[in-house]
């Protein structure tokens, strides 16, 4: 969308939050990987140079960078909820595709490449490039700053046309406020999914979306959240600020203890198929049998994950029990869905992120991507079927769902019968994981919770 | 098949509380993650990786993994770190030279809340978790009492993943409160009608202030970085004065609420003659203890425990 262009009807409003989806989708993806890629553990940095107390001040930074940086991911998560709500409230479908790592500037609507990088400097710098306030640069200069010094003529940094979150949000909410309200709220009010139904705490929240008041302060919620903007001076907890301090303690980390390295050898954007946007230096082809294993079933979890999330949004109506608290009798249907919803909750949204993705991912970080047992390592790829279409699909039935959980639990066995020793009771673990979810999810939506 | 609780007219009551210790991680880090980034607990400094295991005894901690300052809180009966037995009574009367007052409970075979984010323990609710292994010991001056728990009689060998939640439904708790009254009376003692909520906001205040005196005083600087942490950790997971409650001030307050039948096989009873009574034991006498815990301090990893432990007697 051309930065001069504002939204005219639903169709671009639908298509903003399309943009908006897989912007934070994206994000939240990043900023997993980079996670995932700090060593955590004293045994992390075994056979690294530096002395033990070296590793140890290091070790405990970087555990404060990784509390960070996944605390923004789980608000990228959130941020992307609310604009499954804002869908919703148009009447539209849940939106989780995403275009697969890496994607070049170009194919970004932040005018910032994609790739999968473990934590480290130009990382950073590229976190704070997507989370900056518009009166920033790309280059993270203030705009217009240092022109009359240098006798005028001269640029901002930025390429015309590149859209900064907070510029695409604004779009968004000018369509909310100016689009007429019989194009707008036509959805199911009671496909809001809000804070109260989820309980999540953890720094994460919701927001429903019914009317154009409610989407103006849940457009705010993001930007405040990620850009700072709402509050004089900018919002201490803004992403932006969170990770510019991060960046400082970084540098000076790594200029008081040159040698010790906080992150693994982490490959960039480690993939199983060659990537549809060619980017140099800027993706690696994982060859390492049983890494390959261990990643192919990671990005089948992760696909299940968005199912489950899509069929989620596209059908909540609340939770199973709820209904006996306010006596009211429900039709069969109306309490079948609301089984549906708690296993596809209990599933989704939290043990699936927290005894899944994550320890997967930062299994995933500690093994080799070549050939050889040494690095660079690998990392999670997030890679969609390209044979889906740029859907993620949409299951109706128990069965759909057991079969996948199923494959996931039979490879997980075999994966952690074939572990490298290390690594060996981490996946034996997720294994135990899985056989539990798998039985829950069947148990919930047959019974309810 | 599960021990039938037994509840002959004679019984022996063993009262106990006290400070334990469980250095867990905590949702949404995944359970097994060793050093803590996502919940509000972390491992720091030089202290050994996060095991979550249920420690009632001083001398099943190591000194690096014992953070200061200890106590946390005010207690009406001791001050001491352990879980204690306080009160012994024999068939409803009470005995103050029974030999098992001062006893130490353990939990043995490295007990832990087996919730693994809500996997194994039943719906969303993340406060209810069953402890898994369960096996009691009270144990004085060679008097030894202990017994075990396994989670299905049926299968005792079988790992809480492998079994429905019905199985081990009578070991979930049976009840939890986000502020009990006792967890409370438990940590602001005399104040315990005080406006809770800015109690434990103010707890958490006088937390921050005495690491900040401590980072002021301490040159090390992986201690430095421990305080840090500790700082970060109180920051990030408490509420500003007058805000709504953060995690951690939301779990000092919490009281969980657990009452189960304890008739596994592994029974121990030495020096029975001391007792008073004949303990009785075996399939055909289950033993029986109620407790809560609570108080949970998130910062210094500390929590209070209060309960009885009801033994059949002959």
């Amino acid at each position: 969308m051309p930065e001069s262009q504002g939204i005219r009807d639903r169709d671009e409003l639908i298509a903003a939050l399309h943009t908006a989806s897989e912007l934070e989708h994206g994000l939240c993806c990043l900023y997993l990987f980079a996670g995932f890629s700090l060593r955590n553990t004293l045994a992390d940095f075994d056979g690294t140079p530096g002395d033990e107390h070296a590793k140890r001040v290091v070790m405990q930074r970087a555990q404060r960078w990784r509390s960070v940086v996944f605390e923004v991911a789980r608000q990228e998560m959130e941020h992307l909820g609310i604009v499954i709500n804002m869908l919703n409230a148009l009447g539209d479908e849940p939106f989780f595709w995403r275009p697969d790592f890496p994607l070049p500037p170009e194919a970004t609507p932040l005018l910032e490449p994609y790739v999968l990088e473990r934590f480290g400097a130009a990382t950073l710098r590229r976190f704070m490039a997507f989370e900056r306030p518009d009166y920033f640069t790309r280059d993270l200069e203030l705009r217009g700053a240092g022109l009359a010094c240098e006798g005028g003529g001269g640029s901002d940094g930025d390429d015309p046309g590149a859209l900064t979150v907070q510029q695409l949000y604004d779009r968004i909410l000018s369509a909310f406020k100016t689009l007429p309200a019989a194009e707008l709220f036509l959805g199911d009010t009671r496909r809001q999914v809000n804070v109260a139904d989820l309980a999540l705490g953890f720094n994460v929240t919701m927001e429903p979306v019914t009317d154009r008041a409610s989407a103006a302060t849940a457009v705010g919620l993001i930007i405040e959240q990620g850009e700072g903007i709402g509050d004089n001076p900018l919002s201490p907890d803004s992403h932006f600020l969170r990770f510019t301090r991060i960046a400082d303690e970084y540098r000076q980390t790594r200029e008081a203890y040159p040698d010790v390295e906080p992150a693994f050898d982490v490959a960039p954007t480690p993939l199983l198929a060659e990537p549809r946007h060619r980017l140099e230096h800027d993706f690696t082809l994982v060859t390492h049998p049983y890494t390959r294993r261990a990643m192919e079933l990671f990005n089948d979890g992760y696909l299940l994950m968005l199912i489950m999330l899509k069929r989620f949004f596209q059908t909540f109506t609340g939770f199973h029990g709820r209904a006996q608290a306010v006596g009211g009798v429900e039709p069969v249907a109306a309490a079948e869905q609301k089984r549906q919803n708690s296993a596809l909750l209990e599933n989704a949204f939290f043990p699936f992120m927290t005894m899944f993705i994550r320890p997967l991912g930062e299994v995933l970080v500690r093994l080799p991507a070549g050939r050889g047992d040494g690095p660079p390592n690998a990392g999670p790829s997030f890679e969609l079927p390209e044979d889906l279409g740029g859907t993620i699909p949409t299951f109706t039935r128990l069965r759909e769902y057991d079969r996948s959980l199923a494959h996931l639990e039979r490879r997980s066995a075999r994966l952690a019968a074939d572990a490298p020793e290390r690594l060996r009771d981490s996946m034996r673990y997720l294994h135990e994981n899985l056989v539990r979810m798998r039985a829950n999810f069947r148990r919930v939506w047959r019974h309810g919770a | 098949m599960a021990g039938k609780e037994s509840r002959p007219s004679g019984r022996l009551r063993l009262d106990f509380e006290g400070f334990w210790q469980c250095r867990l991680a905590t949702d949404p880090d995944p359970t097994r993650e060793p050093r803590g980034a996502s919940g509000y607990v972390f491992a720091v400094g030089y202290e050994s990786d996060l095991d979550g295991v249920i420690r009632l005894q001083c001398d099943e901690i190591e000194p690096r993994d014992f953070r200061q300052p200890f106590p946390p809180y005010r207690t009406e009966e001791t001050e001491r770190f352990g879980v204690f037995v306080t009160r012994v009574e024999l068939d409803g009367a009470p005995v103050s030279d029974h030999p098992l007052v001062g006893a130490a409970v353990r939990l043995l075979d490295e007990p832990r809340f087996a919730l693994r984010n809500q996997i194994v323990g039943d719906g969303i609710n993340r406060l209810v978790p069953p402890i898994v292994p369960f096996h009691v010991r009270v144990e004085k001056d060679g008097i030894v009492l202990s017994r075990d728990d396994p989670l299905d009689p049926e299968h005792p060998d079988r790992e809480i993943w492998q079994l429905d939640p019905e199985v081990y439904q009578r070991r979930v708790p049976v009840n939890y409160f986000h502020v009990g009254d006792e967890s409370v009376l438990a940590v602001l003692g005399e104040e315990a009608d005080a406006d809770t909520d800015q109690a434990f906001n103010t707890f958490f205040q006088k937390r921050k202030d005495w690491l900040l005196v401590q980072l002021a005083r301490v040159r090390d600087p992986v201690e430095r970085e421990a305080m840090e942490t500790r700082l970060f950790s109180i920051e990030t997971h408490t509420a500003e004065p007058g805000e709504p409650p953060g995690v951690m001030e939301n779990r000092l307050g919490l009281q969980t609420v657990w009452d189960f039948p304890i008739a596994g096989d592994k029974t121990r009873i030495e020096s029975p003659e001391r007792l008073g009574a004949t303990v009785l034991a075996g399939r055909e006498h289950s033993w029986h203890t109620r407790f809560w815990m609570g108080g949970w301090d998130g910062d210094l990893l500390v929590g209070y425990l209060k309960g009885y432990l009801e033994l059949p007697v002959g």
